[in-house]
């Protein structure tokens, strides 16, 4: 008990340390838009090659390096690696594992890759409990954590992450030996009445952590859920978010501090009760939700990137990627940035934003939506790069999906 | 007179050239981009209209796209014209043009709207907007649509631009079909849409919204895009939530003929009532309560003439139906993973059939053949009561259902008949006498349920599904028959009987049917042992029958009836079936994004059947206890491929084994005398026949392809048995034309048979053609015994028939159809003749809704045999007009079989025998009818407010997630 005391202590001093939080008034509804130029400063497409050996079917995770576009397509269950013009270099299967999480550890310029066992499926709840409570023995079993060296990749070099036990709840590293991981639940019969939605650990074991919750009593978080990281390009710095709180922190080795706090309109705000209501199961939170379609349960997505937030907002709305732009206090709705002539009127982002680093924002599309926007469009006589004027005249519509790099406008505030 | 098809083409054809005349009209354009005039980017949805200046009456309007733009083509020329255009949280735009052929094309270039930030607040909306995206949903306001004070939902969707209503009832929007129709949240009785769009009045719906909905039926993982469910759900204005509509109505015609229906239907939000009613003496069937609610709805167009009297069937019926369906939710919403409802159904029904036939028939046997001609008149009553109660209750990962009904039935008959049997080459040899009456008694009970826990996830291990149902029934007959035989060569074989027989029987079973999904699970853990799935079932089934059989002979000295022992018989029958079974599956599946997908199972069920069959009788010899074991197993091969935005592929491959064993009756029959053709002295020593039966199934389709202007899709199944053991008759036919049938087992026989369709939908403007072929060939070989000598009857059918469908716009649609059955039965036997019977048949049919409140159909049938030369022609036409102010009265007058031309013909054949049989029918009448729908919406309170499904998610970028597994 005394442990709890000494957290919440510690948690409190620091939230209170911090410098003074931004609150951003924010409806979802009002959010304008704009022509694409207006917000990036290039649009590019980079088809990725199609042969024999890289075909694929979409791009399910993608990490960029300095080298390559790394692409892991659950379809095929491969990784694929293509340089920075698209072209094809390898593929890596390993029949034994599919892939759960990416990362690119750049200091060691290797991808660090969870990998979970194919030969068990478990029970959504074997998962959930795995996840809580990585250290477990059996976690060997369903999955291993490795480092692929990216210095020679076709040597395959695959080393497994010495002394990560807690590989099974995905960790992030936050600073060199400090792991960061998350995982959210409660249930009526547990043990400890007490645990935390944020830890940190040396791979090993909790060298701290962040926001007690009742396990027991919290009824609200019978449904499994975490708080999602984001790197921030700062060496030591993380952002993260919370699941039902619509606040944006920011983590250090030895700090938590909330830089916004989101505020939306009534009809999309979770309600008070929400948080006391007793849910007697799972089924009944999952229906809650189910009825309140508006209602934004988090705040996630979020890209830092100089004058720009880009953030989502979990709810079932069409609309649900936005930007902020800190240098005009203006919201954008992303579904309303509209193609123009600087990007030939093709496809400004795909489904996802799937990757960023200091220098720009990754999506990608399939070659099928490409070919059907170049028809539907060809009546504004756009202007293609030489690359895609010859991926036009090459590809098909069953060719490999196309990465769009998106550069947004720096601006100096 | 007799009418060619051509003839009738010929007929039909300036309705359908006057039609097409109509769609063309000379028209101009309208284009423009609309912006935001502060930040300068394409507005989407923003709905603009085109109104006409002089009646300010809606021309047509369109919802912009992502980069703002609209473009109407078919703008009518030299009318000033209001281009509006309206969003909310925007100023609106106005200007009024008009277009002439000089300059038929004009362009808005770019319109700038500008931020009305009062607007925001309080909505106004200067016009009514017809359409509009309110989020992810497409709301349609009715108070947009000037139409008939009395149109329903269904006149109105006609008037939406991309909404489709297809000849089979069908909804499109936007090329995407609707695959839920909703009244507030929840189905509005039953699940035939029919029911709400034409019959709730435009008036008292406050917004129709089209939304998409994701397949629960699938879990997330197999989920794709192309899944999700387009509903369509109809919210009632909030003081409308409470009402009752319906129809009732009566028609007298000449030749006696009569009709009357009724069906009335009152909801409010948790609760309804549907009553229904029939009475006719024109062969027109109900099936249901639900399928008569969904003929008697308030619109008066019926393209498909469905529910009318039927020329084809056998007799004269008087006919009534009486129902009732209460319907109560415990819950107000119901969506497709929650309900909670109670359900009673109550129906009666009741049918007076008087048939006359005329029947001849070639019977082929050993040097002889047999031609048997019968005049038989029959009158047939039933009536049956039945009650039924359902209560259902599902939640995520449960689903309880529990059943009872009580059913009472009954019956009386009488018929007469005369037979005249002629040898080849001897003339009459026989003439028989027949009359019977009899008088039937029925009930039952039957209690059955449903419980599937967490039935979808079979890595559950309290994942099981159970199955009950358990019946009891008792019969109670009595029937009287007299029969004379007379020979004319001999008259020692004269038979005359005049028999009782006074039948009562009990029978009870009772089944359980339990699946464990969970055996992997169970045995090896998480181990995916492969992917290969395992799953145990049983099914046990116990029943018992008690029948007490007493025949009679009346005695013409006594003027008694006396027993007769030799066919009167108790007879108790046990019979336990266990069959267990193993079911081992796996599944082969690839994928690659917006390309294909494909995926193959293969999936077989090694079970067994432990089979105990007792029978107790008064006789000796049918005292039996039957032990049997059987191995039943049966295999699958499924195959599905989907190409992206392209067509799909289903084909399939099963085998399976079967046996049945051969019953008392064909072991040890009791011969009676009295049936004075056929007489079966069965065979103590018959084995259990044994069956595999191979099938395959294709089927194609391509439909919604943003290339294609054809909806294409193709289906092939076929399949081939082999029987070993089969129980087959071997037959001695006396010089009376009399069969004397000794079962005998017999290998060889065998049968296949392969089906097909092929349709086609093509849309041309706003006119639709379609095209239905169906097809199928059956071929059997039974090899048999006629006078001991060995043959092999080969019967095959062939049908094909194509039809034409051509609908334009909503005024006219007609449909042709052309067919062709042939039938051969080929004897192999020495002697024995061969037959071959062709039949071809062609149809027409032509509506026409014009003009207003006019409703003109024909329908036309021409049927030929050219085995007989029999010909027969039906043409009917309806005329219906509707009155009032509210159109809440009707007048239809129908002139059935105009021609006089109608027959019923229809040919049968068996082994070696071939029979034309011509029966009475409903003859030329004309009617009249008057109909009558109450209506009124309205009263009560309401709000509901529209709950929407779908889990929350979409997370994006993220690190620290739940990782994928």
């Amino acid at each position: 008990m005394r442990n709890v005391f000494a957290a919440l202590l510690l948690f409190i001093a620091q939230l209170s340390a911090a410098q003074p939080a931004q609150t951003l008034y924010f409806d979802p509804a009002s959010a304008i838009g704009a022509p694409v130029s207006r917000l990036f400063e290039s649009v590019t497409y980079i088809p990725l090659e199609t042969t024999r050996q890289s075909l694929f079917g979409q791009i399910s995770q993608l990490v960029v390096t300095t080298q390559y576009f790394i692409v892991f397509d659950f379809d095929t269950q491969a990784l694929y690696f293509f340089d920075k013009t698209g072209k094809f270099v390898k593929r890596y299967k390993d029949d034994k594992y599919t892939i759960a999480a990416l990362q690119w550890m750049q200091k060691e310029n290797a991808l660090y890759i969870l990998q979970a066992n194919k030969s068990y499926r478990l029970t959504e709840q074997e998962r959930d409990e795995l996840v809580h409570a990585p250290l477990s023995k059996s976690a060997s079993k369903y999955g291993r954590a490795v480092l692929y060296n990216l210095n020679n990749i076709e040597k395959e070099q695959i080393s497994e992450v010495p002394d990560l036990g807690i590989f099974m709840a995905n960790p992030v590293l936050l600073s060199p030996g400090q792991w960061v991981y998350s995982s959210v639940m409660s249930y009526s019969d547990a043990k400890d009445t007490l645990d935390y939605e944020l830890k940190i650990s040396n791979g090993q074991k909790t060298i701290g952590s962040y926001f007690p919750y009742s396990k027991r009593k919290a009824t609200y978080l019978g449904e499994p859920a975490n708080i999602e990281f984001f790197s921030t390009g700062k060496p030591n710095t993380l952002l993260f978010t919370r699941p039902y709180y619509n606040s944006v922190y920011q983590l250090t080795p030895d700090s938590v501090t909330v830089l916004y706090n989101f505020v939306l309109p009534f009809e999309n705000t979770v309600p008070k009760t929400f948080f006391t209501k007793e849910f007697s199961s799972r089924n009944e939170l999952r229906e809650y939700k189910q009825t309140n379609p508006g209602f934004a349960w988090r705040i996630n997505g979020l890209i830092p990137f100089n004058n720009f937030l880009f953030f989502a907002l979990d709810y079932q709305k069409r609309d649900r990627r936005f930007i902020f732009d800190k240098s005009t206090n203006r919201f954008y709705n992303m579904n309303k940035v509209s193609a123009d002539s600087t990007n030939a009127y093709l496809p400004v982002m795909g489904w996802n934003i799937q990757y960023y680093d200091n220098a720009a924002l990754y999506s990608s599309i399939s070659s099928d939506a490409m070919f059907r926007s170049r028809d539907a469009e060809k009546h504004r006589n756009p202007v293609y790069s030489e690359l895609l004027t010859s991926y036009f005249d090459k590809s098909k519509s069953t060719s490999n999906p196309v990465i769009i790099i998106l550069k947004p406008i720096i601006k100096n505030k | 007179m007799k009418l060619k098809p051509a003839t009738l083409l010929l007929l039909l054809l300036p309705t359908f050239i006057f039609a097409q005349q109509k769609t063309e009209t000379p028209a101009g354009s309208i284009v423009g981009v609309v912006k935001d005039s502060a930040n300068d980017y394409g507005l989407e949805a923003v709905t603009v209209l085109l109104y006409k200046k002089s009646d300010s009456s809606l021309l047509n309007y369109q919802l912009t796209n992502t980069a703002g733009e609209f473009n109407f083509q078919q703008v009518p020329l030299n009318v000033p014209i209001i281009v509006s255009l309206t969003f909310s949280g925007f100023k609106s735009f106005s200007k009024i043009i008009t277009l002439d052929s000089l300059k038929p094309a004009y362009n808005f270039n770019t319109i700038k709207l500008n931020t009305n930030f009062k607007a925001l607040d309080e909505v106004v909306i200067t016009a009514v907007v017809p359409i509009r995206m309110n989020g992810d949903t497409l709301e349609i306001n009715p108070a947009a649509f000037k139409l008939d004070s009395n149109a329903v939902v269904e006149d109105m969707l006609r008037k939406v631009p991309g909404i489709t209503l297809w000849g089979d009832g069908t909804v499109t929007v936007n090329g995407k079909k609707v695959t839920n129709v909703y009244v507030d949240g929840k189905p509005f009785f039953g699940n035939d849409p029919a029911i709400a769009t034409q019959n709730l009045p435009k008036n008292a719906i406050e917004k129709i919204q089209v939304y998409t909905e994701e397949d629960r039926t699938k879990s997330a993982a197999e989920r794709t895009a192309a899944d999700s469910l387009l509903t369509m759900n109809i919210k009632l204005k909030a003081d409308k939530k409470k009402g009752y509509f319906g129809k009732g109505s009566a028609g007298i015609g000449t030749d006696k003929r009569f009709e009357a229906d009724l069906g009335l239907q009152a909801f409010n939000k948790k609760t309804r009532l549907g009553i229904g009613g029939a009475i006719n003496n024109i062969n027109k069937n109900v099936d249901d309560l639900q399928s008569l609610l969904g003929e008697t709805t308030f619109r008066s167009f019926n393209p498909r003439n469905r529910y009318v009297a039927n020329f084809a069937g056998r007799g004269v019926n008087k006919f009534y139906f009486l129902g009732a369906n209460l319907q109560h939710s415990f819950i107000e919403t119901t969506n497709n993973q929650r309900s909670n409802e109670l359900d009673f159904d109550l129906t009666g029904r009741g049918t007076i059939n008087y048939v006359n036939s005329q029947s001849d028939a070639i019977t082929s046997a050993a040097g002889n053949s047999f031609y048997k001609s019968s005049i038989r008149n029959s009158t047939q009553e039933n009536d049956t009561k039945t009650f039924s109660v359902s209560y259902n209750k599902r939640d995520i990962d449960k689903d309880l259902n529990l059943r009872a009904s009580v059913n009472d039935n009954v019956g009386f008959g009488n018929s007469n008949g005369k037979t005249v049997t002629e040898r080849e080459g001897k003339g009459v040899v026989s003439e028989s006498n027949e009359f019977s009456e009899s008088e039937t008694k029925s009930r039952s009970l039957s209690f059955g349920g449903n419980f599937l826990n967490k039935d979808s996830d079979e890595r559950n291990l309290k994942s099981f599904s159970l199955r009950f149902n358990a019946n009891y029934s008792e019969n109670e007959s009595i029937r009287k028959s007299l029969s004379d035989l007379v020979s004319f060569e001999d008259p020692g074989r004269n038979t005359s009987f005049n028999r009782l027989y006074n039948t009562n029987s009990s029978n009870w079973n009772g089944t359980v049917n339990v699946t464990y999904n969970a055996l992997k699970r169970l045995l090896f853990g998480s181990n995916n042992l492969w992917n290969i799935n395992m799953r145990l079932t049983n099914n046990l089934n116990i029943g018992q029958s008690d029948l007490t059989y007493n025949v009679s002979d009346f005695d013409s000295v006594t003027k008694f009836y006396v027993g007769n022992a030799k066919i009167t018989n108790i007879h108790q029958s046990n019979r336990i079936s266990e069959e267990p079974a193993l079911n081992l599956s796996k599944s082969f599946s690839k994928r690659l994004s917006n390309r294909y997908f494909r995926t193959i199972t293969i999936s077989t069920n090694l079970g067994g059947q432990f089979l105990r069959e007792k029978d107790q009788s008064n006789f000796a010899n049918r005292n039996l206890t039957r032990d049997f074991i059987f191995f039943t197993p049966n295999s699958n091969i499924n195959y599905y491929y989907q190409k992206a935005n392209g067509y799909n592929v289903n084909a399939s491959l099963s085998h399976n084994i079967n046996y049945s064993i051969p019953g008392l009756d064909q072991l040890y029959p009791i011969i009676d005398s009295a049936n004075l053709y056929s007489f079966n002295y069965g065979n103590a020593s018959l084995s259990p026949s044994k069956s595999n039966t191979f099938g395959i199934n294709l089927n194609y389709g391509r439909g919604g392809n943003r290339n294609k202007k054809a909806d294409i899709n193709f289906g092939i199944n076929g399949n081939y048995v082999t029987v070993r053991n089969d129980v087959a008759d071997s037959s001695f036919y006396d010089s009376l034309g009399r069969k004397n049938v000794y079962l005998i087992n017999i290998d060889g026989r065998s049968n296949w048979n392969i089906g097909g369709n092929f349709n086609t939908s093509i849309r041309l403007k706003k006119n639709v053609l379609q095209f239905t072929y169906n097809g199928s060939i059956n071929n059997s070989r039974s090899p048999n015994y006629i006078d001991n000598i060995f043959s092999t009857s080969r019967i095959q059918n062939i049908n094909n028939s194509l039809r034409v469908y051509f609908a334009v716009g909503e005024i006219v649609n007609f449909s042709v159809s052309q067919g062709i059955n042939m039938s051969n039965s080929i004897q192999t036997g020495a002697n024995l003749r061969s037959f071959k019977n062709k039949n071809y048949i062609t149809s027409a049919n032509i509506n026409l809704q014009y003009p207003k409140d006019f409703t003109l159909s024909n329908t036309l049938n021409y049927v030929k045999n050219t085995t007989t030369n029999q010909t027969s022609a039906l043409w009917n036409a309806f005329l219906s007009y509707r009155f009032l102010k509210s159109k809440q009265l009707e007048a239809k007058f129908s002139a059935m079989d105009i021609l006089r031309q109608n027959k019923n013909i229809s040919i049968g054949s068996s082994n070696n025998t071939i029979t034309t049989t011509v029966t009475n029918g409903l003859q030329q009448f004309y009617m009249l009818t008057v109909a009558f729908y109450p209506r009124k919406f309205g009263g009560g309170q309401g709000g509901g407010r529209r709950t929407g499904t779908g889990t929350p998610g979409g997370n994006f970028g993220g690190q620290g997630g739940r990782p994928r597994f």
